[in-house]
């Protein structure tokens, strides 16, 4: 796979120099980190006590090719620590500008879910070391499809409207998953030092998770041994085909050298077993020549779907499920399970060392229903190129 | 004598905040307004008042002329201008100016394409180049 890929980026770099007289450009960005936590009970991120410095180090090799005015093909290879710096291709599409306003592409492309998402592994671009984990904790691999971008101009406004559509096959965290009709829009606007965004993105979506599979099919054996067809409520427990949606809204200051950052977003699978989930962060910063220290307060919540309890068939929730326990207490122990609640705090700083480079170092502290306190310190390079 | 010569050194470093101006080829008319170089050189408009194609083009991040220009016009430092053009360039949503390492060739390159833009020191101007702004 690996040797394939760069395969690939040899292939181009040879086109481009040989066989095609399309203008080619290569460009990238890195960034590495290293961090740790104060103690050996604590545990973050996937740091320890040790330092590491894998787990968010990255780097990325971009080749634009110009085939015209109008015609260009970007291909994206990113190397991250935490895979073993093996290559992924995370964007591969062509693009066709009809004007200076309007813009389609078609490809691999990141879902522009967040504010941040199309440029989430461009650290250089912000100010913390990653993106608050509470909120942008939602992972997303690439779609497959199509992006129409319209920006203009208009009363001092600057306004990019985003339209996609596609599917995704592939993994989101460590599960399978397919993604059918993914349609969704973000809007821009930007005046002098004001940034508002807005964004929603909808689907259909499909789950391989083998720990609700064996919910449900749990629920349908205990079902079938008692003479009652459980079905729905196990295809209640499983995401499968179910209708997803995610919205989210971001406000930007950057007036008088204060750095305000807000964003807020929701987001439901609807008929499963997985929580409703709201998050948001506030970022205050301030500009001191090539130093910005900031902090962060970030919080997440997720309300279990509790909803489910009301589809066991009354006749059902009696039924026992093992040793001492009722089909109705496994639902309620299995809906419980999905509540979530992290409170966050973030403190920092960057320094712009050269035009290029930002060195920056932050402490991170959690506080999590389920794991408890939690600190992180990390330090980052991040770089363009 | 040796005192005097660094004054004089010191003058000709600290003194000099080069003069800065905008030229385009000796073809194009358009008026060329402070307003203007903001959305030419941030890429955000590529076409002149008369709807000719524009091409700007950037000096290297280390020359400063280039940071001057940045600062007065554009309101961001070379940093915050790096990060603009990354989220742009990374996103598949624009691609950034050429650059070119001194005012000299900028001028000769503008001198042949009609529909160049770039920022020089006053000093690199040649008869074959029209100033169309100068900076204040």
């Amino acid at each position: 796979m690996k040797i394939k890929q760069w395969g690939y980026a040899v292939l181009l770099m040879c086109l481009s120099s040989q066989v095609m007289a399309a203008d080619i450009k290569f460009r990238g960005f890195a960034s590495f980190v290293g961090g740790m936590t104060p103690s050996s009970s604590d545990s973050l991120y996937g740091y320890d006590d040790k330092m590491s410095f894998r787990n968010d180090s990255l780097i990325a090799l971009q080749a634009d090719a110009k085939l015209d005015e109008k015609l260009s093909a970007t291909m994206q290879f990113m190397s991250r620590g935490a895979n073993g710096y093996e290559p992924v291709v995370e964007w591969a599409y062509l693009t066709y500008e009809f004007n200076d306003n309007l813009q389609l592409s078609g490809g691999r492309i990141r879902a522009p879910f967040y504010r941040y998402s199309d440029f989430i592994d461009v650290r250089y671009t912000y100010n913390w070391i990653k993106v608050p984990q509470t909120v942008y904790g939602f992972e997303f691999p690439g779609y497959d499809g199509l992006s129409l971008v319209y920006s203009s101009q208009f009363g001092g406004w600057e306004s990019m409207f985003q339209v996609i559509y596609g599917e995704l096959e592939g993994q989101l965290g460590e599960v399978d998953a397919v993604i059918e009709d993914f349609t969704g829009f973000s809007w821009t606007l930007n005046r002098d030092w004001l940034t508002l965004r807005a964004g929603y993105v909808k689907s259909k979506i499909d789950l391989q998770s083998e720990d609700l599979e064996a919910l449900a099919a749990g629920l349908e054996f205990t079902g079938t041994t008692f003479g009652t067809n459980l079905t729905g409520l196990a295809n209640d427990v499983r995401v499968n085909g179910d209708a997803g949606n995610f919205g989210g809204l971001a406000i930007g200051i950057d007036y008088n050298n204060v750095l305000l950052d807000a964003e807020y977003i929701r987001y439901e699978v609807e008929d499963s077993l997985l929580a409703e989930t709201d998050a948001y962060f506030v970022s205050l910063g301030y500009r001191l020549g090539k130093w910005i220290p900031l902090v962060t307060y970030s919080e997440l919540e997720s309300e279990p779907p509790e909803y489910l309890l009301g589809r066991i068939p009354p006749t059902a929730a009696g039924f026992p499920m093992g040793p001492g326990v009722t089909l109705a207490q496994v639902v309620g122990g299995a809906v419980q399970a999905t509540r979530v609640e992290t409170k966050l705090w973030e403190a920092g700083f960057r320094y712009d060392f050269h035009h290029s480079a930002a060195f920056k170092l932050a402490w991170t502290q959690s506080d999590d229903l389920t794991s408890g306190e939690n600190g992180l310190l990390r330090f980052a390079i991040d770089l363009v190129f | 004598m040796k005192i005097l010569f660094f004054i004089l050194c010191m003058s000709i470093t600290l003194g000099v905040a080069a003069e800065i101006v905008v030229v385009v080829h000796p073809s194009n008319n358009n008026p060329i307004a402070q307003a203007d170089l903001e959305s030419l050189f941030m890429v955000k408009k590529s076409t002149f008042a008369d709807g000719s194609k524009a091409t700007a083009y950037y000096l290297t991040a280390d020359d400063a002329v280039r940071n001057q220009f940045d600062e007065k016009i554009l309101g961001k430092s070379s940093g915050q201008l790096k990060a603009y053009w990354s989220k742009l360039v990374f996103t598949g949503k624009g691609t950034p100016p050429l650059e070119f390492s001194n005012s000299a060739e900028a001028v000769a390159k503008v001198a042949t394409d009609p529909s160049a833009i770039a920022y020089v020191d006053k000093s690199a101007v040649t008869g074959a180049v029209k100033v169309a702004f100068t900076l204040p």
